[in-house]
């Protein structure tokens, strides 16, 4: 029994020694995992001793230096059960989706007045010269249905009501274009990524052909010029639930067959960033992320304006724009605070059609967010 | 510093085991406190200065008690006013200011005290010291960085359990760590790691779900409910294990503060097995010198309600917590003067689920942040709202925690010592065990690797 007992404290200690002999010396900057910086052992000094940063930076590095770190972290998929870890719950596909979200009956209450926001702008804008399209995309949970867990709530039907009130509320002058109609129409299509919120280019074309038809523009099918190439997406999901989802190639980057030549300014200064890149990430693929305020200027006069009023999805519906617009405007007042209101966006570039496109959650008509996405 | 992270289980820990066990007996003692030292800054380097200062005050306090004896009781109050005033100042000066801004509508807030980490440990366990010298049940420690030893042992500095200088006043200088100790300490100190980071966190991501967000559904409130009694017991009474383990290796023995509350079937008995280090303190320091039970009813009441109301205050600077205090009170009391012995005649499963009932309301007034978030969850629990999307939303938290609740509910019981005890002498049954418990250490260093979401509940205490 000694023996035993001996063994199993040599085991212990070999085993955290070995651990601090294999981490000290580490400086790893990047979890490729993780896709996030790591903090690295912040440098020593006598002076630093009494700064109590000086022990949580070195307690977070630690952590983060740990020798096997990411064999650890994909080791502990083995050993948790959790189909749901506060934001993400595992479908019976196997597929990821955002946790859903209560609403109540003050919600819809509330939507009414939050339309009348919608409203109010749209006036602005027609009054400015342009036309105002409402584009609302549900939730993947409220299209794949069938998919999720049995004990999860759908937002298919506070999604269906709340539009139901738009469709009563919101001004006769509005278009309003229901993606939740368009998908379902065609639900051979994938609508949604494996392992993100955002939809896939072939949803996102099935939604611009939408926008064509509101700017009397003919539409035209996607292969007819662009290549729609397959890759291993790091979802917006993946980071939340980890290595859980086994992820397959999926569509997601759009290759055009011809470039489209365009300037292009961020919040007015000339930016190099692309508008398609061949990327294993929504983010990194279209537009190169969110941002303030975005102006694609294509130099064809004899082509109408167009403006996106949004947050990440309209990011793909821009990068299609562009082949058939002569300048394409984007705003996204998470990021845009410079007070500027969509009207005055239309009259100083001359804007034809605005499409608002709110971010899509089950909240995207709440108050707070109809407002911060109209800029009001 | 906490226990339950990489930096203390693989670096502190072994450089301290090496430096430990590779000094001369006479170097041991200052070691372990030049190491307790390192372990106290992680929480804020410049609280040692009131740690330091207030081992100071009972040092110098418990001398001058030894050397004048005429004047010792006028000593004691002295060194009892400088302890509860420092503690009273860092921990419940913005409490009092903030009520008092309420009252007199005025923002009296002007300056911030944070409260150093431990320091409704420590004192408590100074304070003691002093009172067991005056008491003539110690002798008194003449070398002040021994003091400060038993003090700021590292491994109950920051949580407890509060250790009475006479538990560990003959080891302070004469202990060995014999191959049995160090295998003990490390036994416990992993099934505490596993507690802590593999059930007492999974909970406790339940529970935040539950709480913070709130629920009009009774069954969601309920499994918030069971989710938080299951994390503040996994873990505060794993921080103990790691505690009285880490406490083994280097050959103290400190006494239990856990002995599986959940399956006590009265309150008074939940009392003897929960936190039995702080309900003995107060027992010890507050009860009996109050006149305890060996007075009037209705002293015996007062002084019954004087003790939780401390109780429930020594937790936070909260109603919340003065409220929990007494809401014990009140149920010890209906125990004591109303039930007395009928208790024996209920059956034994009506006085388990009773128990656990009390208790669990009980956690949900510890973990409410104001009496409003109290009242509407009990609400909640008793609406009964079976709403099908309440339903569906417990089914979802019942499938995805359902291994964590079973491994908490099993490690409620004595079950897994029971085993333990019947097979103590089979070698066979050793090598699962010790091999079971590594292979529990690694899946701990995962949990650990994967999450961020550790920190100990019993620190702001």
């Amino acid at each position: 029994m000694k023996y035993i007992k001996i063994s199993f404290i040599a085991i212990f200690i070999c085993v955290i020694s070995a651990f601090f002999i294999l981490t000290i010396d580490n400086h790893k900057e990047v979890s490729e995992l993780e896709k996030r910086t790591l903090q690295t052992f912040p440098e020593f000094s006598i002076e630093k001793l009494a700064s109590e940063e000086y022990y949580n930076d070195l307690t977070a590095a630690f952590s983060d230096q740990l020798e096997f770190r990411d064999i650890l972290v994909k080791g502990y998929y083995i050993f948790q059960f959790q189909r749901y870890n506060g934001d993400v719950v595992i479908g019976e596909n196997d597929e990821l989706y955002a946790a859903y979200q209560r609403v109540d009956e003050d919600y819809y209450e509330d939507l009414r007045t939050n339309a009348g926001y919608a409203n109010e702008v749209a006036a602005e804008v027609i009054d400015a010269g342009a036309d105002f399209t409402f584009l609302s995309i549900p939730r993947k949970d409220a299209i794949e249905t069938e998919n999720l867990p049995d004990s999860y709530i759908s937002s298919e039907e506070s999604y269906l009501k709340a539009v139901d009130i738009l469709d009563e509320v919101l001004s006769d002058d509005i278009r309003f274009i229901d993606a939740y109609d368009v998908f379902k129409a065609n639900d051979d299509v994938r609508a949604y990524y494996t392992t993100d919120h955002h939809i896939t280019p072939r949803a996102a074309f099935m939604l611009y052909h939408e926008v064509l038809k509101a700017c009397g523009m003919p539409d035209y099918p996607v292969e007819e010029h662009y290549d729609v190439e397959k890759t291993i997406i790091n979802g917006s999901f993946n980071n939340q639930i980890g290595q859980s989802v086994k992820s397959k190639p999926e569509e997601l980057s759009m290759v055009p067959h011809e470039e489209t030549a365009y300037e292009r300014s961020e919040d007015g200064e000339k930016s190099d960033l692309a508008v398609f890149r061949s990327r294993n990430t929504y983010e990194d693929s279209y537009m190169e992320g969110d941002h303030a305020y975005t102006v694609i200027d294509t130099g064809r006069d004899h082509l109408p304006n167009i403006m996106y009023v949004g947050s990440s999805f309209t990011n793909i519906m821009e990068a299609v724009t562009i082949r058939d617009f002569n300048l394409m405007v984007s705003i996204d007042y998470r990021h845009n605070e410079t007070g500027t209101s969509i009207a005055e966006y239309v009259k100083k570039h001359d804007i034809d059609h605005v499409i608002f496109i709110p971010s899509q959650s089950n909240d995207a008509f709440s108050k707070i967010m109809m407002k911060k996405h109209l800029g009001r | 510093m906490v226990f339950s992270s990489a930096i203390f289980l693989f670096s502190f820990l072994p450089i301290l085991l090496l430096a430990y066990f590779i000094v001369p007996a006479k170097a041991k003692n200052y070691v372990l406190l030049a190491f307790s030292m390192v372990f106290y800054a992680f929480g804020g380097p410049k609280y040692l200065v009131v740690l330091l200062f207030v081992v100071l005050v009972d040092y110098i306090g418990a001398r001058l008690i030894e050397k004048k004896r005429d004047s010792a009781k006028k000593i004691l109050t002295a060194v009892i006013a400088v302890n509860l005033a420092t503690l009273v100042f860092y921990k419940y000066t913005m409490f009092f200011l903030e009520n008092l801004s309420v009252l007199f509508q005025a923002d009296l807030e002007f300056f911030e005290v944070i409260m150093p980490i431990g320091i409704s440990f420590y004192t408590f366990q100074s304070m003691s010291y002093v009172i067991d010298v005056y008491r003539r049940e110690v002798a008194v420690q003449k070398n002040y960085l021994l003091l400060l030893l038993y003090v700021s042992l590292f491994p109950q500095l920051v949580a407890g359990p509060i250790v009475r200088y006479q538990t560990i006043e003959h080891e302070i200088n004469n202990r060995k760590s014999s191959i049995n100790d160090v295998c003990y300490g490390v036994e416990r100190f992993i099934l505490g790691f596993a507690k802590k980071i593999i059930i007492a966190n999974q909970m406790g991501m339940l529970a935040d779900i539950v709480f913070d967000g709130g629920t009009e559904y009774t069954p969601v409130a309920w499994l918030g409910a069971i989710a938080y009694m299951f994390q503040i017991y996994f873990d505060f009474s794993a921080y103990s294990d790691m505690a009285i383990g880490l406490g083994r290796i280097f050959g103290f023995h400190f006494l239990e503060n856990f002995n599986f509350p959940y399956v006590s079937k009265s309150i008074k008995e939940f009392w003897s097995r929960w936190h039995i280090s702080l309900s003995t303190w107060f027992r010890d320091y507050v009860y009996i010198p109050l006149g305890g039970n060996r007075c009037s009813a209705g002293r015996h009441f007062f002084n019954m309600a004087v003790v939780w109301a401390l109780t429930g205050f020594w937790h936070g600077a909260e109603w919340t917590f003065l409220f929990w205090g007494l809401y014990y009170f009140v149920f010890l009391a209906i125990e004591k003067f109303i039930i007395k012995d009928k208790l024996d005649k209920i059956p034994t499963v009506l006085r388990h689920i009773g128990t656990l009932l009390i208790v669990l309301i009980g956690w949900v007034l510890f973990r409410a942040e104001d009496m409003g978030t109290f009242t509407n969850m009990v609400g909640t629990m008793f609406s009964f709202n079976f709403d099908a999307v309440g339903m569906a939303e417990a089914r979802l938290y019942i499938e995805t925690y359902f291994v964590y609740f079973i491994g908490a509910i099993i490690f409620s019981t004595p079950i897994y010592y029971k085993i333990c005890g019947r097979f103590e002498n089979s070698k066979v049954f050793a090598v699962i065990k010790y091999g079971g418990l590594l292979v529990l250490m690694l899946v701990s260093v995962m949990f650990l690797a994967h999450s961020s979401y550790n920190p100990f509940i019993y620190f702001r205490f």
